[in-house]
């Protein structure tokens, strides 16, 4: 839709200053990056067997977009990454990578996609240099490998071997030698999977990076906060499903409880004094040392008078008070009636 | 260019995983050792001889002296008693002993054949081979001093002539089989474990999401591999004829010529292995399974015609058997590759055989 605008937008300010130029030139430029949203997935199912590992997908990743797809294991999601980049055969539907059918050509969409796939490793008895070198020549690519590598921090690993490296340095590397053909697409398979928070944190700062140098990402990831943090537009998957596909602040925002309140008190309390409050859908106590009680409300603005009031009126023994905006965790639970957990 | 820096790679990766290229190369080694040991004193044509003397007559003394004079027999002449002797051999010290018996001196007081003179021999019941080779020449010794002593007349002699000059040892018959095993052991277990590790490590699907053909990392893991049979090989035929008396009497062109066709077979039945097995370790068991029998039956130790007919028509349709036929025929016999027609065409099918048998079940991809 705000494409659509666009183009509208500038055939009026062109019919308006440049009176010579043909205008429907104009739009079919534009009509044609719009239709160059990088990846196009129709109606991609996917059966091992009986087992339905992607049912019905349709989606669009426009061009520069960080883009994440959220789901527990097994939710589809490596696989749909998997058909993409042409490594899997679908069962039915069709993937484009900048236009080009990723089964028919997948040479052509190779040639074009950096790959770091989920727990992949790399040759035991190769270097780090020579790993990248090597990854290099298949696309017939030169590199400087050393600039590479000291893009992640990993220049003085140069010649280690990969079974040298820590968890984390693992994932850089494998991120930094899915980059080796310049890639337009980066795909990143779950890149931070079993790494420590500091580790992650790192990680995410190169995911970053390689998207603002104007690459598209497209990444899998079953952390919400990662999701959350990093991505422009998250698609939520659920058994083979995208259940929610928007941006993190626009699925947070349309949930029916945007925010939690959790109150702490002194001493236990019947969870149903928290129910006559404003705006609160839901009460659940979430104690763990003290009492804790935690309320799901549409409007925290709305709620905390009321909730004040009754604190009052009750005589709670208050010992704190938090408000939290909800999170993807929120929006998976609220999607799908179950818990994403880590 | 791409496909050079494959192939150095795949080198790198062969010649820096110490481990596995230790046994790939050791392990045939340690065969030429084992049997080079044990066939040491084979053809050094000699063995160790006491003569206990109990007659000492002018006779007696003469056959000492005729033994003496047969090159075969190294004379211990310092043991002079039974009981020494005994200890000797049992000491293996000494590998027989003669006794020339006491009823010698009778037949010098007669002008008549004496009763039958007869002469113990005592020998090492261990080392059967050895004594076979004793027992051969002090019959003959003893056949002919029969024939003096008694001046029959020789109505038949056997004019010997060598048809071939050649002597074949042991060893060089071993030779090409060690080759052989070599070859095949490292060509099913290597690729079978490598390519099903590779898959395990996804490294083969992170090499299929780039748009290298597959079949050029293939032909470079190939490549690498015929560069380690090479070497094997070389490895091989140092050691067996520098430590162990080993002779190549045919073309060494040809019989790396047919080292390396001969190993493109195992490396393909090695892509088989690794396309039904789902996992490293099963995929070298398997190896196991259809090297070993293999190993044994093909004629690898010990010539296959001693085997049951049975065995004999399994032996027959084994790759290594064709294989193993030529490489001998050129290491013993110098036979030219031309004259080896039908074995090549064995050869022949087996890696077309073997190679579309790969071509279907070999997959990049475990899913």
């Amino acid at each position: 839709m705000p494409a659509l605008a666009l183009i509208v937008l500038t055939i009026n300010r062109e019919q308006q200053s440049v009176k010579h130029c043909n205008p429907l030139a104009e739009v079919s430029v534009l009509l044609i990056m719009k239709l160059m949203a990088v990846i196009k997935v129709e109606h991609l199912t996917k059966r091992f067997g009986t087992l339905v590992a992607v049912n019905d997908i349709s989606f669009e990743v426009e061009q520069g977009e960080l883009f994440g797809m959220l789901g527990p294991n097994g939710a589809g999601k490596t696989t749909t990454l998997e058909i993409i980049e042409g490594l899997q055969e679908p069962t039915s539907g069709e993937t484009w990578v900048f236009g080009v059918d990723s089964h028919r050509e997948s040479d052509k969409v190779k040639q074009k996609i950096g790959v770091q796939l989920q727990a992949s490793a790399y040759f035991d008895f190769l270097t780090l240099r020579e790993i990248l070198d090597l990854f290099a020549s298949c696309y017939g690519h030169a590199v400087d490998a050393d600039a590479m590598l000291e893009s992640v921090g990993l220049l003085e690993k140069r010649n280690s071997l990969v079974k040298h490296l820590s968890g984390g340095q693992k994932q850089r590397f494998s991120m930094v030698a899915s980059l080796v053909n310049d890639p337009e697409i980066v795909f990143l398979d779950e890149p931070t999977t079993g790494l420590d928070p500091q580790a992650r944190r790192h990680l995410w700062d190169f995911i970053r990076q390689i998207s603002t140098q104007g690459k598209t990402v497209v990444l899998t990831t079953h952390y919400m906060e990662e999701a959350q943090l990093l991505c422009d537009r998250v698609a939520i998957i659920d058994l083979g499903k995208i259940v929610a596909l928007d941006s993190p602040a626009n699925l947070i925002h349309n949930l029916k409880s945007s925010y939690r309140i959790n109150v702490t008190t002194a001493q236990r309390l019947p969870a149903e004094i928290f129910r006559q409050i404003e705006g609160v859908l839901t009460v659940r106590e979430i104690s763990d040392h003290a009492p804790k009680y935690q309320l799901q409300a549409t409007k925290a603005l709305d709620s905390l008078p009321s909730l004040l009031k009754t604190i009052e009126r009750e005589k709670i023994p208050l010992t704190d008070i938090e408000v939290l905006p909800a999170n993807l965790e929120d929006v998976f639970l609220e999607l799908t009636g179950k818990e994403l957990r880590d | 260019m791409t496909f050079f820096k494959l192939f150095i790679a795949s080198l790198k990766i062969m010649f820096r995983d110490w481990l596995t290229l230790f046994w790939g190369l050791a392990f045939p080694v340690m065969f030429v050792v084992i049997f080079g040991l044990f066939s040491v004193g084979e053809g050094t044509g000699s063995a160790r001889l006491a003569i206990i003397d109990r007659a000492n007559t002018e006779i007696s003394r003469q056959i000492i002296e005729g033994l003496s004079q047969v090159k075969f027999f190294k004379i211990n002449d310092k043991i002079a008693s039974e009981a020494e002797a005994r200890k000797a051999i049992q000491d293996g010290r000494l590998d027989a002993a003669i006794i020339i018996p006491e009823s010698l001196k009778a037949l010098h007081a007669t002008e008549s054949f004496p009763p039958q003179i007869a002469f113990t021999v005592f020998y090492d019941k261990s080392n059967l081979v050895e004594y076979e080779l004793v027992r051969g020449v002090l019959s003959q010794f003893i056949n002919e001093v029969n024939l003096r002593a008694t001046n029959a007349p020789r109505l038949f002699t056997l004019q010997e002539e060598a048809l071939d000059a050649r002597r074949i040892k042991y060893m060089d018959f071993l030779l090409p089989g060690i080759m052989g095993m070599g070859l095949m052991m490292n060509g099913i277990i290597g690729i079978a474990v490598d390519m099903t590790r590779y898959r395990e490590q996804r490294i083969l699907k992170r090499i299929r999401a780039t748009p290298l053909p597959p079949r050029l990392f293939l032909i470079s893991q190939v490549l690498a591999y015929l560069v380690l049979v090479f070497l094997q090989a070389t490895l091989i035929i140092f050691i067996a004829t520098a430590f162990f008396g080993a002779t190549v009497h045919g073309s060494l062109l040809n019989l790396y010529c047919l080292t390396l066709v001969g190993t493109l077979i195992f490396l393909n039945i090695g892509f088989i292995v690794a396309g039904v097995s789902r996992t490293s370790s099963a995929a070298s068991g398997l190896s196991q399974v259809i090297g070993m029998p293999m190993m044994f039956l093909s004629g690898t130790f010990f010539p296959t015609s001693g085997l049951p007919e049975v065995v004999q028509s399994i032996v027959q349709i084994l790759p290594l058997t064709p294989l193993m036929k030529a490489m001998r025929a050129v290491a013993l016999n110098d036979a030219s590759l031309v004259s080896l027609g039908l074995e090549l065409l064995q050869v022949g099918v087996w890696i077309a055989v073997t190679f579309a048998i790969a071509a279907r079940t070999f997959k990049f991809q475990a899913d």
